[in-house]
């Protein structure tokens, strides 16, 4: 099926946020699930923003993050980001692994695989909803984390197209603990491609 | 703003009571550094992207093709001269591997090549650069010293080049 637009059509637009609204509730599911209840996620806000203003999602652009970077395949490509301050993905460790808080220390290999199966988690569950929706395939891609400036992450996955288009449509999502405050972002942006 | 940060797709130039100048995270970005010692005149553009659309005249400062036209265009408005101008460059950066060969992806590695090309069909002087790999950068010019100075996550700033020495 041809899938509309949602950039240039009102209706395609809400329709789009609806799912990705469900698609986070599902991963938030499957996280709380993976967690035993220790994070839950919510969104913060859906629909199109000036794209610069999406390089300061992340806070100071210099502030050291943890993020997992998934790209998307398939009939309605996209980009799939996860990101962390470096604290609060300790915290996320600790939590998903079921440890004391304040036990995860450093981010080495073991512990960044745990962020990139958060990522792969948060994401398979999230593009489900879009594949049940609009029935297409979608492939998500392994994950790649990178531990470094928050700027810096978010310019690589806004151009990794290798385009820079002026509005970008996003779904902002917070991750939260239930014992203690953790912060974090999931953001997804789709590849408008030239259709209708 | 005018706070001397060059944020994505921006030129800044510093003036007086201006002599520092960022570009803050840059990932595949470049921030492309200008100075004219002899009169302590200095720029960062933040340079998003190796090719701007030919329909595309609006945002100069994005793309490498249309940026380093401008800011030797601007730097002589301001009273520099383009023989006397030493450059560096930060950034372009691969944070993420995105699977595959396909060099395409790595829009670091094409912005880098990209500005360098630009560079040399202008016949303008690059002093310095410390662009690809893996992390992020911020870089910083003191027009007062010349000095460029190059931050990875977690570190601390390093000299990179001092473009007032010969």
């Amino acid at each position: 099926m041809a899938i509309p637009n949602p950039k240039k059509n009102d209706d395609a637009l809400s329709n789009f946020l609806t799912v990705a609204k469900s698609g986070v509730k599902k991963a938030g599911e499957s996280l709380r699930a993976m967690s035993a209840s220790a994070v839950r996620m919510e969104v913060i806000s859906a629909g199109i923003a000036p794209t610069a203003r999406l390089s300061e999602i992340g806070g100071n652009p210099e502030d050291l993050v943890v993020a997992a970077y998934i790209a998307v395949t398939g009939e309605m490509p996209g980009h799939a980001l996860l990101m962390f301050p470096f604290e609060s993905a300790l915290s996320l460790v600790d939590m998903i692994t079921g440890k004391q808080l304040g036990t995860t220390k450093h981010m080495d290999e073991m512990e960044a695989s745990v962020i990139q199966e958060v990522g792969n988690i948060v994401t398979s569950s999230y593009i489900n909803a879009f594949s049940d929706f609009y029935q297409c395939v979608l492939l998500p891609s392994p994950p790649s984390v990178a531990i470094d400036m928050a700027a810096a992450v978010v310019d690589s996955v806004l151009l990794s197209t290798g385009r820079f288009e002026e509005d970008t449509i996003s779904v902002m999502t917070k991750f939260a603990g239930a014992k203690r405050s953790l912060r974090g972002i999931f953001l997804y942006i789709p590849e408008i491609v030239n259709s209708p | 703003m005018d706070d001397g940060i060059a944020r994505m797709g921006e030129v800044v130039f510093s003036r007086p009571g201006q002599v520092e100048l960022r570009a803050l995270g840059l990932g595949s970005c470049i921030g492309l550094c200008v100075f004219d010692p002899a009169i302590k005149l200095g720029c960062i553009a933040h340079i998003v992207l190796p090719q701007s659309k030919i329909s595309e005249t609006v945002d100069v400062g994005k793309y490498a093709d249309t940026a380093v036209p401008y800011v030797v265009k601007e730097m002589a408005a301001r009273g520099a001269i383009q023989s006397r101008l030493r450059i560096a460059i930060a950034g372009g950066a691969q944070l993420f591997s995105f699977g595959g060969s396909d060099s395409r992806l790595d829009v670091g590695r094409r912005n880098a090549e990209s500005v360098k090309q630009l560079l040399g069909q202008m016949k303008l002087r690059l002093v310095a650069e410390d662009i690809g790999g893996k992390s992020g950068r911020t870089v910083t010019m003191n027009t007062s010293t010349g000095e460029i100075m190059v931050k990875q996550a977690g570190g601390e700033p390093k000299l990179l080049a001092n473009l007032t020495s010969r």
